[in-house]
């Protein structure tokens, strides 16, 4: 048998994270048997979090659970998204059961490798220099990743490929997600079509499901993933992407039993437990509602990342079912664990406006909500959808009729796209006796942002690129919050230079308009074609920084 | 004495995988413990050895105990992913030669073997591991491993240099687990069950087991 390379440990910084002490110390002692000279240890992810911003670590020794708080695929994500962590970063997840395994190999985000308790010192060496080895071979390719050179890091998997076949399945998986990522769909469907020809495998169904759905081939990846929720009923990221493709079909009712269902096989995932409130109060299930929200407040006690939104969510629940004093002792504890949030205290003093008018007691309904006002607009950052949604409705119910009305214009707008809200939106007028008003409101809103882009892309077509860029930049600055227009914008722009050459203006607009998509809508099935069309239009300029 | 019927309520089944599945997590951390003596005092590590391997033979099996017991409740559902077989092979080796010590030879070779193959590695790894602890408790001299292609899909092998199988167990070629009392009988069921759980195209893998100048474990799957 050929022997591979040895890796040499003794440079490697290496951070073990896991909340048992003797397990801690274990670890610590069998990596410096095989050569390990810098071990950092941590009991749990805020500990974790805290050293890996202090320095870079090559490996990552995380065991599944932590205790209280975030388990350790949360830290991982954590990690990955806010890029706390290198590509090259070494990251294996312990866990005491095979379950996890089976159910987080298939996530988009999952470790480099699992070891399952218990496991020997040779498996652990193994394991690591298994990685290691790997790493080494995707070294360049990581590293245009963390630099975001996207068809650079497609071309290194292709050069992985056509080496000795070794990691050939893994350049293609990683491919694949590139691809992705650059809106380059056609050629991703194709890399998943050719695994799952060999092996149904879940990576590459989810794979394929996320590639259909960006297609817009909205029901072939319903029928996809509902088929996969059959067969692995405890692969749960395949559930919650389920939900979010029959809410984009407007398919409210099928989303809320595929949620209720996912969030009570694993009841602690808050995000889960999130998107179950919003759906279930967006139809009006109040009880299913205040359940979901309720759990995400007790749980998230512990939790770095808590914001005051979930304590107003349940409070304005509670308002809803009127359970008016359950409502006033979740705003009371809103108020006490957020004392200087300003965006806590605005929509604390909105849900309380709305208790008020509830309670009949319209003099001090109205005297919240003029504070809130009057907070929000010397407050910079801009109020969630919900939060918004909630403002226009305390507005129209103090009489504040013209600020209640501009601001549902708003936000259905900027969000014209969104079933949910556009939902939302609908139960909040019936609620106010208001439906048919506020039908007329919504539709002509939607109207708005439709025509306006209907408009600029047949102007487009007809070739009038001018006319068109002109509209859609327009359009983008009166609705910045619109992802689809501040892409069409950014598109219109790309296609104006294309035929007229490199313009430092446009690209600056280009520049700002996919930030701003970025940091709304990570997800848009738009933004990935318009960043690939970004970088090609920049490689053909030889303009290096796009 | 009468026989009493469990408490209304009581699921002894879950019950007791739960606290197999404690046992086991117990034995994990006596296992690393054990190792570290081992590295700290190599001295000792003559006498360490065969304690140790008994940990790590308990906690096999009753892992293997677990997900049989999940199998025959229909929930075992396998993780099947591209592995490298060669790298797979690698690491089994390496925790058979720690295994094995001075005394018996491990030779491993996965020469010719395909670069990708789609098989559960954690539940492969228990059923050659399994196979590879009785091999070295009966060999004389030395066990082969090694993985090849064959008839269209991927063989697993391992042979001794023992007396080969007793009679009973080539009768049964592992589909009975309740032969023998030394715990063969449960880790050749569970290699059984393992190959038949991987499934292609309508085709189940088999384990085949047969002597050959030793005993020799086959672990076919498509």
């Amino acid at each position: 048998m050929t022997t591979a390379p040895a890796v040499n440990f003794s440079n490697l910084a290496v951070l073990v994270i896991d909340d048992h002490p003797g397990m801690r110390t274990s670890l610590r002692i069998t990596l410096s048997n095989f050569g390990v000279t810098k071990t950092d240890m941590s009991q749990g992810a805020f500990d974790a979090v805290h050293r890996i911003k202090q320095r870079a670590y090559d490996v990552i020794i995380c065991d599944y659970n932590l205790g209280e708080g975030r388990d350790g695929q949360q830290l991982l994500e954590e990690l990955r998204h806010g890029k706390l962590i290198s590509m090259s970063t070494v990251f294996l997840m312990v866990t005491a059961e095979r379950g996890y395994e089976r159910v987080m190999s298939a996530a988009e985000l999952a470790p480099d490798d699992y070891l399952i308790k218990p496991f020997t010192a040779e498996s652990l060496q193994q394991r690591l220099t298994q990685i290691l080895r790997k790493k080494a071979a995707f070294a360049q390719v990581h590293l245009w990743l963390d630099q975001g050179q996207l068809p650079e890091a497609v071309l290194g998997c292709d050069r992985i490929c056509a080496l000795p076949p070794a990691y050939t399945i893994d350049a293609w998986r990683l491919k694949a997600e590139l691809l992705i990522a650059l809106g380059r769909l056609d050629e991703a469907k194709e890399i998943y079509d050719q695994v799952l020809a060999m092996r149904v495998v879940p990576w590459a169904r989810m794979g394929l499901a996320r590639t259909l759905f960006l297609q817009e081939r909205h029901d072939e990846a319903e029928g996809l993933l509902l088929d996969l929720v059959d067969d692995a009923p405890d692969f749960m990221a395949a559930q919650d992407f389920l939900a979010q493709v029959q809410e984009a079909q407007d398919k409210a009712e099928a989303a809320l039993e595929t949620l209720a269902k996912a969030a009570a096989r694993s009841p602690n995932i808050l995000n889960r437990q999130r998107a179950l409130g919003e759906v279930a109060l967006s139809q009006g299930d109040l009880d299913t509602a205040e359940r979901a929200f309720s759990t995400v407040v007790e749980r998230n006690v512990h939790s770095i990342l808590r914001s005051g939104d979930d304590h107003a969510r349940l409070a304005r629940v509670q308002v809803e079912q009127g359970k008016l004093q359950e409502a006033g002792a979740t705003l009371r504890e809103l108020r006490s664990h957020f004392p200087n949030d300003p965006k806590a205290a605005i929509a604390a003093d909105i849900v309380e406006s709305l208790k008020e008018t509830r309670a009949g007691n319209a003099e001090n309904a109205r005297t919240v909500l003029e504070r809130a006002l009057s907070l929000a607009a010397s407050h910079e950052a801009p109020l969630t959808e919900q939060i918004s949604l909630d403002l226009a409705k305390a507005c129209l119910s103090s009489g504040l009729e013209a600020e209640g009305q501009r601001l549902v214009q708003t936000l259905v707008n900027n969000n014209h796209e969104d079933n949910r809200l556009l939902r939302s939106s609908r139960r909040m007028f019936q609620d106010l006796g208001r439906a048919d008003e506020g039908e007329r409101l919504i539709q002509e809103s939607v109207k708005v942002a439709v025509s306006l882009n209907n408009e600029a892309v047949m102007r487009a077509r007809q070739g009038k690129l001018e006319e068109a860029a002109d509209m859609l930049t327009q359009a983008a600055t009166n609705l910045p919050n619109n992802v689809q227009i501040q892409l069409n914008a950014a598109q219109s722009l790309l296609s104006l230079m294309a035929r007229d050459g490199w313009s430092p203006e446009h690209a600056q607009k280009v520049r700002d308009y996919i930030r701003l998509a970025r940091e709304r809508r990570p997800d848009h099935p738009k933004l990935g074609k318009v960043v690939a069309l970004q970088q090609q239009l920049a490689k053909k300029f030889g303009v290096r920084d796009p | 004495m009468t026989k009493q019927p469990p408490p209304p309520g009581v699921d002894l089944g879950s019950l007791m995988a739960s606290e197999f599945h404690e046992l086991k997590n117990q034995l994990g951390y006596l296992t690393l413990a054990l190792g570290e003596v081992v590295s700290r005092h190599p001295d000792a590590a003559p006498w360490l050895l065969e304690p140790r391997r008994i940990c790590q033979n308990i906690s096999d099996r009753l892992v293997q105990a677990l997900t049989l017991y999940k199998n025959d409740q229909g929930r075992l559902e396998l993780n099947v992913d591209a592995q490298s077989p060669a790298a797979f092979l690698e690491d089994i080796c390496a925790q058979s030669k720690a295994l094995a010590g001075q005394k018996i030879r491990v030779e491993c070779h996965s020469e010719g073997c395909p670069p990708f193959w789609f098989f559960d590695r954690y539940l492969m790894e228990m059923a050659l591991l399994n196979a590879i602890h009785n091999a070295l408790q009966f060999a004389r001299e030395h066990i082969r491993i090694g993985v090849h292609l064959a008839d269209g899909g991927l063989c697993f092998e391992v042979r001794d240099d023992s007396a080969g199988y007793p009679a009973h167990i080539l009768a049964n070629q592992g589909h009975d687990p309740g032969r023998t009392a030394t715990g063969t009988g449960l880790g050749l069921f569970f290699s059984h069950t393992i190959a038949r759980a991987h499934e292609s195209k309508g085709q189940h893998g088999h384990l085949t087991l047969s002597n050959d100048g030793g005993a020799l474990y086959r672990l076919w799957i498509p």
